[in-house]
C-alpha cells in the first residue's frame, strides 16, 4: 500500500449535537439509494426523457390489481373492480386495468367520454359524482351505463330524460352514513341514517321508470379503518332487504367505492404509512364477512363492486427529479430545492413523501427542507427530512405518486413533464408527452387590439 | 296426440309393430328391412302365413291384456312369436287345427316372454330368442299326439311346390340362383342367414342380406365376419360345415355375431376379437346340444347363440375394469351405426349427466397442490382426494415470511358446501398447528362430512378451530360457506383437504367423483363440464349468466318464431319446445318433422342428437349451437365433435360405416366462442360465434359458420355463413 488514492471530496457537515443521543452523529440513514426503477437506471431514464419525469410500472399495477382481485374473490363469489378514472386517467394506464377485467368509473362528462375512446362497453361503465349534465346523462342512458344517482335534482332530471328518451335507465344511488369514522362524507348522495337514501329508493321505484340495479357508497379517502367498510357494507345489505321485501326487487350489485389507503404516509401521522396501512386481505375480509353475515338473502348473491384507485396505483409510479440547487436558511437548517414541485406533485399536500436519492451516498445526513422550482412559497415537499449529503444535478426518485399526481397536477408556472411506462419486459414507453409552449398558447386567443406594443 | 293415436288402426302404430317384430330378430327397427323380411317369409306360403298369424296373435294379445305400448310397437313381444310361427307354418299342414295350435303356440310364445322377461332383465340381458326355445319344443314334442295336425311335405319337395306356384319361370329362376357360382361358404352364409327365417333358398339369403346391409353395415359387416371365422374354425378342428348347412344353424355364428360384435357392444376391433371368441363356444354348444337333443328329434336351433350371448354379456356387465374394451352400449339407439356415432362424441361430453353436479368448496382461484393419488397421503382408499391452496402471482401460497398460519392465503377463506346436503359429521376443536407441524393423532383436523344422497358424502378437513357454522343433521345448500380453511391435523401448511366418501364417518374411503361445471386457468381458459381436477391445476367454479341461461331455457310447450332471411326470400319458420314421456326436450319443427334433443344442464346447453331433413334451419340450428357455457366467459372456446352420423355425404357416409369400429375418417368439428365480454347487469347482449367444419381423413371438406346474438333474454339471432351464402334466422 504504497499508493495512496485520493478521497473522495465530501463537503463539511454541521449537525446539532443532541444530547439524549448517544451517537454524535444521531440516528444513521437507513433507506438506500434508488438508482433503478424496474430494471431502467434512473439516470438513463432522465437521460433520455428529461428531468423531471412520471415513471409508472406496468408489472406493479397488474401485481397490485391481481393481489386485490384475489383478496376478494377467495371471499366472495362475484367480484367486480372499476377502475376509478380520477386516480389515473391516462388512457394507457386505464388500459392496463381494463385488461385486467375492470370496469370505468367515471365522475364527469370528461372522464365518460375517456372511457369510451378507451373502448370501455357502455354497460361497463359507472357514472358517478354530482355533476352530470343533462347531455352526459343521455348518453350514459342510452349507452346502457350504470348512473349512480347524488342528489333528488338529478334523479328528477333523470325521469324527464327517461321518459323522453323511452329507454329505462340502470342506476343506482349513492348512500352516506356514519361507519364511525371522522369526517363523514355526507356531501355526496343520500344519507342513511335520516332516511333520505330510502326515500330516494321509494322514488325510483315508484317512478316505474328506472331500472334499480344496485346501491353505491363510498365512505372517506385514505380510510385506515377497515371496520368502517364492515359497518357501510352491512348499511347497505340492510336497504337491499329493505327493497326485497317491500318491493320484491333484487338489487343487482352493491358498490363499496373505494377509498383504501395505500402505503403513503399521511402528514402528522406518527408511524409510516406502511406500517398502519391495512392491507386489501383487511378490506377484503371486512366487506365480504359483513355482506355474508348480513340480513339481506336474495336469490342470487349481489355483485361486489369495488372502485379502490389509490391502494391500487399509488406505490406503482414515481417521479425522478434533479437537485437544483442546496442553500442554508437562517435557522441553520439545510435546503434542496428540486426542479419538481407542488405543481406536478399536488398529494405533496398530503403526503410526507418518501425521497431517496439516485445515486451512493455516505452515512452522514443532516435535516434537509426539500423545496420545488416554484416562485411561490407553498412549493415545499418535505418540511424536514433527513438527507444524505447531496450536490447539484444528484437525481432524486420521490416515491408512491400513482395516484391523483397525473389528474390533479397543474399547469402553473411551468410545464408538465413526460409519463413513461415501463412494461413487463422493462421496455420504456412514453404515455404521455411533456407539454410545449405552443400546445398552452394553442389555446389562447389575443384580441387584435393587444397583439402589438412599443 | 292421444286422440291420433286412438284413431290408428286397432291400436296405436299397428304396422311399425308388424314390422320391428320382423326386424327384431335381428334387433332391428327399420322398415325398409321389415318389408324385406315380410317378403321373404313368404317364400314359403305356410311358414309365412304362420308367422304372421303368430305375430298378430301375440301383439294383440300383449295390447289387450294391457302390456308396454312401447315395447309392443318395437316388436319385442312379436318376434318371439314369429319365429315360432314361422317354424310351425314349416313344419305343418295348413288346416283348422293347425290354426288353433298356431294360434296357441303363439300365446304360449308371449306369456313365456313376459315371464322370462321378468327374469333376465333383473340382471340387466335381454331374452333374445329363449322363448321361442321354449314354446318351439314344447309345441314340437306336443303337437306329435295332436292327430289332425300333419306334417307338410313342402320342405321335401320344393321344386314341385315352385312349379305349383309360379310356373316353370320360377322353377328356372330358383335353379339359376342355386346355381351361381360362388364359393361355397359364401353359399352357405346366405343359406344360414335364410335359415333364421326357416327359408333355405339361396334367393331368401341374399334378400336378407340386402335388408340386413341396408339396416347396418356394421351389423353385416360383422356377420359376415362371424360366420367366415366359423367356417375356418370347423376347418381347423376337421369338421364338415356342410353339417352346419345343413341343420340350418350357421345363423348361431351369425346373430352372435351381430348381438356381441355390434348390437349390444359398442362395435370396435375388440368387439371382433370376442366374436372370434364366440366361434368355439357356439361349435361346442351345437355339437352337444344336438346330441342331447337328437333322441327327442328336436334341433338345437338359436340355443347356442342364446346361451353364449347372455352368458359374455352378463360377463361383460360385471366387469370392473376396461370398461371400454369393448364398452356395452348404454343408450340402445336401435343400430349398431348410432350407437357408435354416439358413443364416439358422447363418451367424454355426457358421459357425466345424471351424476349429482358438484361445484368446488371454495370462492376464487385455488391450487390443487396434491391431486388424485398424491405423492404423500392421497393412497390406497383414500386415493380420491385434493388438497387445495391459493397461490400469489409468483406462485407462492403466503405473504411475509410463511412463519404464521395468517401468513397463508387460504387461511381463513370461507370453505363452501359442494351441493346441498344434510351435515353428518362434525369435528371441532383441534387446535391449528404451528407453521411446519403435524398433528398425527387427530389427522384429519376439524372437519366436516355432508351427506348428499344415500352413498354420496363429501367431506372437508384441516378446517380452522372454532370457525365451523354448521351442525350435525343440519342442512345445508351447496355454495353455503360452512368453515374457514385451516391448519388443523396432519397439515404442516394450512391447505383444505377435500374428498367423496361412501360412508358418512370422517376419513371413510374416497370416492372417484367429478366436479361439475368448473373453469381452469392456463394459457386459454378451459372449461370442464365434468372433471377430476390435477395437480397444479388452477381452478374456479363457473358462475351461469342470466342472459344465455334464460334464452335457452325452452320450456315445454313454448313456440319459438323466427324469420327466415335467405337473400331475397323470407319465410316463417315455427319450433315448438316439447317434452317426451321419458322427459327428453327437444324442439320440433312440425313443417319438417325434424327434431332436435337437447339437455339443459345449469351451466351448460347439450344438443344431443337429431332426427329427421338436414335441410332445415333447426338442422342448422343442431349444428351451430350444439354446445353452449351460459356463463359470461370472454374468449372462452370450447371443441367437441358433433355425431357422424349427420354426416351430409350420405353415399361415403354408407361405405364410411364399414371403416367406422376401426379407422373411423369421417369427422364433425365444432367450435365456438363468446365474442362479447359482457356485463350481466344490464341483459343486453350477447353474441357468440361457432364453426362446424366436415372432415375426411383430417381434411376440411366444408365449413359452416354460425353466428349467435343473445339479446333481451332470448335468441335473437342466427345467422349461418355456408360458403358463399348467407342465411339468418331473426326472432318474430
Amino acid at each position: 500500500m504504497t499508493m495512496t488514492s485520493k478521497k473522495t471530496y465530501e463537503r463539511p457537515v454541521i449537525k446539532k449535537l443532541e444530547n439524549n443521543m448517544p451517537n454524535k452523529f444521531g440516528t444513521r440513514t437507513i433507506f438506500e439509494p434508488i438508482s433503478h426503477l424496474e430494471g431502467q437506471a434512473v439516470n438513463d431514464l432522465i437521460a433520455k426523457y428529461g428531468s423531471p419525469l412520471f415513471v409508472i410500472s406496468e408489472r406493479k399495477i397488474r401485481k397490485n390489481f391481481r393481489k386485490a382481485r384475489q383478496a376478494f374473490e377467495t371471499r366472495y363469489p362475484r367480484v367486480q373492480f372499476a377502475w376509478s378514472y380520477k386516480t389515473n386517467y391516462l388512457d394507457a394506464v386505464c388500459n392496463i386495468y381494463h385488461q385486467e377485467g375492470s370496469w370505468a368509473e367515471v365522475v364527469s362528462g370528461f372522464e365518460y367520454d375517456k372511457a369510451i375512446r378507451n373502448g370501455v362497453q357502455g354497460n361497463k361503465i359507472i357514472f358517478n359524482g354530482p355533476d352530470k349534465s343533462e347531455t352526459d346523462l343521455r348518453k350514459a342512458i342510452t349507452n346502457h351505463s350504470l348512473i349512480h344517482i347524488d342528489h333528488l335534482d338529478e334523479l328528477y332530471m333523470l325521469q324527464d330524460i327517461a321518459r323522453n328518451l323511452n329507454i329505462r335507465p340502470k342506476v343506482a344511488i349513492r348512500v352516506n352514513m356514519d361507519t364511525g369514522v371522522y369526517p363523514t362524507w355526507d356531501r355526496f348522495g343520500f344519507n342513511y341514517e335520516n332516511g333520505q337514501a330510502w326515500d330516494a329508493l321509494n322514488k325510483i321505484l315508484f317512478s316505474g321508470m328506472m331500472d334499480l340495479v344496485g346501491l353505491h357508497t363510498h365512505i372517506g379517502t385514505f380510510m385506515l379503518s377497515p371496520s368502517a367498510y364492515a359497518v357501510a357494507a352491512s348499511k347497505l345489505a340492510h336497504l337491499a332487504q329493505s327493497v326485497l321485501t317491500k318491493y320484491n326487487h333484487e338489487i343487482k350489485y352493491i358498490d363499496m367505492g373505494g377509498g383504501f389507503a395505500s402505503q403513503n404516509t399521511l402528514k402528522g401521522s406518527y408511524l409510516p404509512g406502511s406500517d398502519i396501512s391495512p392491507s386489501f386481505d383487511d378490506f377484503a375480509e371486512a366487506i365480504t364477512t359483513a355482506l355474508m353475515n348480513s340480513d339481506y338473502r336474495p336469490k342470487n348473491p349481489p355483485l361486489l363492486i369495488l372502485e379502490t384507485g389509490r391502494a391500487l396505483i399509488d406505490d406503482a409510479a414515481w417521479l425522478v427529479s434533479t437537485v437544483l440547487a442546496n442553500k442554508r436558511l437562517s435557522d441553520g437548517r439545510r435546503s434542496t430545492i428540486l426542479n419538481a414541485g407542488v405543481n406536478i406533485l399536488f398529494t405533496a399536500f398530503w403526503y410526507d413523501h418518501k425521497i431517496t436519492p439516485a445515486q451512493p451516498f455516505t452515512s452522514y445526513t443532516e435535516d434537509t427542507a426539500i423545496y420545488g422550482p416554484l416562485c411561490m412559497n407553498i412549493d415545499v415537499l418535505r418540511e424536514s427530512v433527513t438527507m444524505p449529503l447531496l450536490n447539484k444535478d444528484d437525481h432524486m426518485v420521490i416515491h408512491h405518486v400513482g395516484a391523483y399526481n397525473m389528474t390533479q397536477w397543474m399547469q402553473f408556472i411551468t410545464l408538465r413533464p413526460k409519463v413513461v411506462l415501463i412494461d413487463e419486459q422493462n421496455k420504456v414507453h412514453v404515455i404521455r408527452n411533456n407539454e410545449s409552449i405552443d400546445n398552452i398558447r394553442s389555446l389562447e386567443h389575443v384580441p387584435d387590439h393587444l397583439l402589438n406594443f412599443e | 296426440m292421444m286422440t291420433e293415436y286412438r284413431s290408428g288402426l286397432l291400436f296405436p302404430l299397428f304396422r311399425q309393430s308388424v314390422s320391428n317384430s320382423y326386424t327384431q330378430v335381428f334387433f332391428a327397427k327399420n322398415p325398409v328391412l321389415g318389408v324385406l323380411l315380410i317378403v321373404v317369409s313368404f317364400f314359403d306360403p305356410g311358414a309365412g302365413f304362420g308367422g304372421l298369424l303368430a305375430v298378430l296373435t301375440s301383439n294383440l294379445t300383449a295390447y289387450f291384456t294391457g302390456l308396454n305400448r312401447n315395447k309392443i310397437i318395437s316388436g319385442l313381444y312379436g318376434f318371439n312369436a314369429l319365429l315360432t310361427g314361422l317354424g310351425l307354418g314349416l313344419h305343418y299342414q295348413l288346416n283348422l287345427a293347425f290354426v288353433i295350435v298356431l294360434i296357441s303356440a303363439a300365446l304360449l310364445s308371449l306369456f313365456v316372454t313376459v315371464a322370462l322377461e321378468g327374469i333376465v332383465s333383473k340382471y340387466g340381458l335381454p331374452y333374445l330368442s329363449l322363448p321361442f326355445l321354449i314354446t318351439f319344443w314344447i309345441t314340437m314334442l306336443s303337437t306329435r299326439q295332436f292327430m289332425n295336425v300333419q306334417l307338410s311335405e313342402r320342405g321335401i319337395f320344393t321344386l314341385n311346390e315352385m312349379y305349383l306356384l309360379g310356373d316353370l319361370q320360377l322353377v328356372k329362376v330358383y335353379l339359376w340362383f342355386e346355381e351361381i357360382p360362388l364359393p361355397d361358404v359364401v353359399k352357405y352364409y346366405f343359406r344360414s342367414l335364410g335359415a333364421i327365417l326357416f327359408q333355405h333358398h339361396l334367393f331368401a339369403g341374399i334378400l336378407v342380406a340386402l335388408g340386413l346391409t341396408f339396416w347396418s353395415r356394421m351389423a353385416f359387416l360383422y356377420s359376415v365376419a362371424g360366420f367366415a371365422m366359423a367356417f375356418l374354425f370347423y376347418q381347423m378342428i376337421g369338421s364338415d360345415i356342410n353339417t352346419l348347412s345343413y341343420s340350418y344353424i350357421g345363423f348361431n355364428f351369425i346373430l352372435t355375431a351381430i348381438a356381441i360384435g355390434v348390437f349390444f357392444v359398442i362395435p370396435s376391433l375388440s368387439s371382433m376379437l370376442w366374436v372370434i371368441l364366440t366361434v368355439p363356444l357356439l361349435a361346442f354348444l351345437i355339437s352337444a346340444g344336438n346330441i342331447l337333443l337328437g333322441p327327442y328329434q328336436l334341433s338345437v336351433y338359436s340355443l347356442p347363440f342364446t346361451v353364449v350371448v347372455m352368458v359374455l354379456l352378463y360377463h361383460l356387465r360385471v366387469r370392473e375394469r376396461f370398461h371400454d374394451r369393448p364398452a356395452l352400449v348404454g343408450i340402445q339407439q336401435g343400430s349398431p351405426e348410432r350407437n357408435l356415432y354416439s358413443y364416439f362424441v358422447n363418451r367424454k361430453r355426457l358421459w357425466h349427466l345424471g351424476r349429482l353436479p358438484m361445484s368446488l368448496p371454495f370462492y376464487g382461484k385455488w391450487t390443487v397442490t396434491q391431486g388424485i393419488g398424491g405423492q404423500l397421503t392421497h393412497k390406497d382408499v383414500w386415493k380420491y382426494a385434493w388438497d387445495f391452496e391459493i397461490k400469489d402471482e409468483g406462485g407462492s401460497t403466503f405473504r411475509n415470511d410463511g412463519n404464521k398460519a395468517e401468513d397463508y392465503y387460504c387461511f381463513g377463506k370461507p370453505v363452501l358446501a359442494v351441493a346441498d346436503g344434510f351435515v353428518a359429521e362434525v369435528a371441532d376443536g383441534i387446535a391449528d398447528n404451528h407453521i411446519g407441524d403435524a398433528n398425527t393423532r387427530q389427522n384429519w383436523g376439524n372437519s366436516i362430512v355432508i351427506r348428499h344422497a344415500e352413498g354420496l358424502y363429501s367431506q372437508y378437513s384441516h378446517l380452522q378451530r372454532g370457525s365451523i357454522k354448521v351442525q350435525r343433521d343440519q342442512y345445508v345448500r351447496k355454495g353455503e360457506p360452512i368453515a374457514a380453511c385451516g391448519n388443523s391435523g396432519r397439515s404442516p401448511v394450512p391447505h383444505l383437504h377435500f374428498q367423496f366418501q361412501a360412508a358418512g364417518q370422517i376419513g371413510s374411503a374416497t370416492l372417484d367423483y367429478p366436479f361439475a361445471a368448473f373453469l381452469k386457468h392456463g394459457q386459454h381458459q378451459q372449461f370442464f363440464a365434468s372433471a377430476q381436477p390435477m395437480l397444479h391445476d388452477v381452478v374456479w367454479n363457473h358462475q351461469p349468466d342470466p342472459l344465455p341461461d334464460q334464452a335457452l331455457h325452452f320450456v315445454p310447450g313454448q313456440t319459438i318464431q323466427f324469420e327466415w332471411i335467405q337473400g331475397e326470400k323470407t319465410e316463417k319458420v315455427v319450433w315448438l319446445a316439447e317434452t317426451d314421456i321419458y322427459n327428453n326436450s327437444f324442439l320440433h319443427c312440425k313443417d319438417s318433422g325434424s327434431k332436435a334433443w337437447f339437455i339443459r344442464e345449469p351451466d351448460i346447453f347439450y344438443f344431443t342428437h337429431f332426427e329427421g331433413k338436414t335441410n332445415t334451419p333447426l338442422f342448422d340450428f343442431y349444428l351451430g349451437a350444439y354446445q353452449i357455457v351460459t356463463g359470461d366467459n370472454p374468449g372462452l372456446q370450447l371443441q367437441e365433435d358433433i355425431t357422424t352420423a349427420v354426416f351430409p355425404m350420405r353415399a361415403l357416409l354408407f361405405i364410411h360405416d364399414f371403416f367406422a369400429p376401426f379407422w373411423p375418417f369421417l369427422r364433425i368439428r365444432f367450435r365456438i366462442r363468446q365474442l362479447r365480454p359482457q356485463g350481466s347487469l344490464d341483459g343486453s347482449s350477447i353474441q357468440m360465434a361457432s364453426e362446424v367444419e366436415f372432415r375426411i381423413a383430417g381434411k376440411t371438406i366444408r365449413t359452416k359458420n354460425f353466428h349467435l346474438v343473445f339479446d333481451k333474454n332470448q335468441l335473437n339471432e342466427f345467422s349461418i355463413v355456408d360458403g358463399k351464402t348467407t342465411k339468418t334466422l331473426k326472432r318474430v
